[in-house]
């Protein structure tokens, strides 16, 4: 019988519980530790801020294990306290972040990227030189949306949540994640639209396309 | 159906979130105005993009950072403190020498490669392995102080590797 994700973490959560062990404590946080990551990061782009707010997530966790009663998934939660984190940060630094993430502070482009995820196939080195540049362009846009917008976005386009989880996450009804993701979108595209239709200089030369 | 009303239907069918009414409406929409078809296309490739952007791995101390700020919220005791009065102490020194002899075996060894046995590397690893495990089976609070001894005898990669499968 297949043991689902759900399963998995309702099993390590109550392990928690009721033994206090924290091996299965530090099991949660290698299973979820890259996903908050990438997350946080994208919703503040001072990476070393981002990775200090991602582990005080997994601190959130620990401290209010007891208390967690498995109505929603683990990763709801994770993700939930993670978003409240990074919007308490951001209102502590009280100037609105939208400011284009530094060629720094991206992931290195791959053409392979994040392969659990599904990129379609990239077969010559001018595709995946496209395909590295949409995703850099893609990567800066989502790092210009407003923080409200920015979270539904990466939650449901970036981490394929569906609309129930974001609504739970983000705290909102569901007709508002669908406005927000309208919202967003039309943003993202506004911002993109130029570049989709070749109007815009490309960021690297053919010359540098091994990116 | 307005152009309005037509976006707000093309971002949800890039989601397969449309009831079959409003797919058929949308549809026609789209057949008659390129705008808006054109606004459904990229909303498309935008999310195809975002759905396959890069992963970025957390740092390799991640975990390690956790359980730092734990011991320092004091959400679990710091094993050093309890060390000094509680019975861990005991396995702690028993451990730390059988760490450390086996770490020693394992040095020797390196230092005659030529006459290193596989079982005899086996055996020294299972040495340091055995004591690890112990370690992480007496004490439940931080493990921090697992990799401080391994440390201490120079086997901190089988040991981190061991606490902290990643
Ligand atoms: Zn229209």
């Amino acid at each position: 019988m297949v043991t689902s994700v759900a399963d998995n973490d309702a099993a390590l959560v109550a392990r928690c519980k009721d033994g206090d062990d924290r091996q299965a404590f530090d099991d949660i946080v290698v299973r979820y530790k890259d996903r908050i990551v990438n997350y946080v990061r994208r919703m503040v782009s001072d990476r070393d801020d981002a990775d200090d707010i991602a582990q005080e997530v997994f601190v959130r966790v620990y401290a209010g294990l007891r208390g967690f009663e498995n109505r929603s998934a683990l990763y709801t939660w994770l993700f939930r306290i993670a978003t409240n984190l990074c919007i308490d940060y951001r209102r502590r630094r009280r100037r609105p972040e939208r400011q284009h993430l530094s060629l720094d502070a991206l992931p290195e482009l791959t053409a392979c990227g994040n392969s659990d995820k599904g990129r379609g196939d990239v077969t010559t080195p001018e595709q995946a030189a496209i395909h590295s540049e949409l995703s850099l362009m893609i990567e800066r846009a989502i790092g210009t949306l407003p923080e409200r917008l920015r979270a539904v976005v990466l939650l449901h386009d970036v981490e394929g949540l569906p609309y129930e989880d974001v609504a739970r996450i983000v705290g909102c009804p569901l007709g508002t994640v669908k406005s927000r993701l309208f919202h967003a979108r039309s943003a993202l595209r506004d911002t993109l639209g130029p570049y989709l239709r070749g109007e815009a200089p490309q960021v690297y030369d053919k010359d540098r396309s091994a990116i | 159906m307005n152009c309005g009303r037509a976006r707000q239907l093309a971002s949800l069918e890039v989601d397969e979130q449309l009831s079959a009414g409003d797919l058929v409406s949308l549809r026609e929409h789209l057949a008659a105005c390129s705008a808006c078809s054109a606004f459904h296309h990229d909303v498309k490739v935008i999310r195809d993009g975002a759905r396959a952007l890069s992963s970025m791995p957390a740092p390799d101390d991640f975990l390690l950072g956790v359980n730092r700020k734990l011991v320092e919220a004091r959400l679990v005791a710091n094993p050093r403190r309890r060390a000094i009065f509680g019975p861990a102490i005991v396995a702690r020194s028993w451990k730390l020498a059988v760490v450390a002899a086996a770490a020693a075996v394992l040095a020797m060894l390196a230092t005659h490669t030529d006459r290193t046995a596989p079982a005899d590397t086996a055996a020294a690893s299972f040495m340091i392995e055995t004591a690890a495990s112990q370690d992480l089976t007496l004490t439940t609070a931080s493990p921090l102080d697992d990799i401080s001894i391994a440390r201490l005898a120079g086997a901190v990669e089988m040991n981190n590797e061991r606490t902290y499968p990643d």
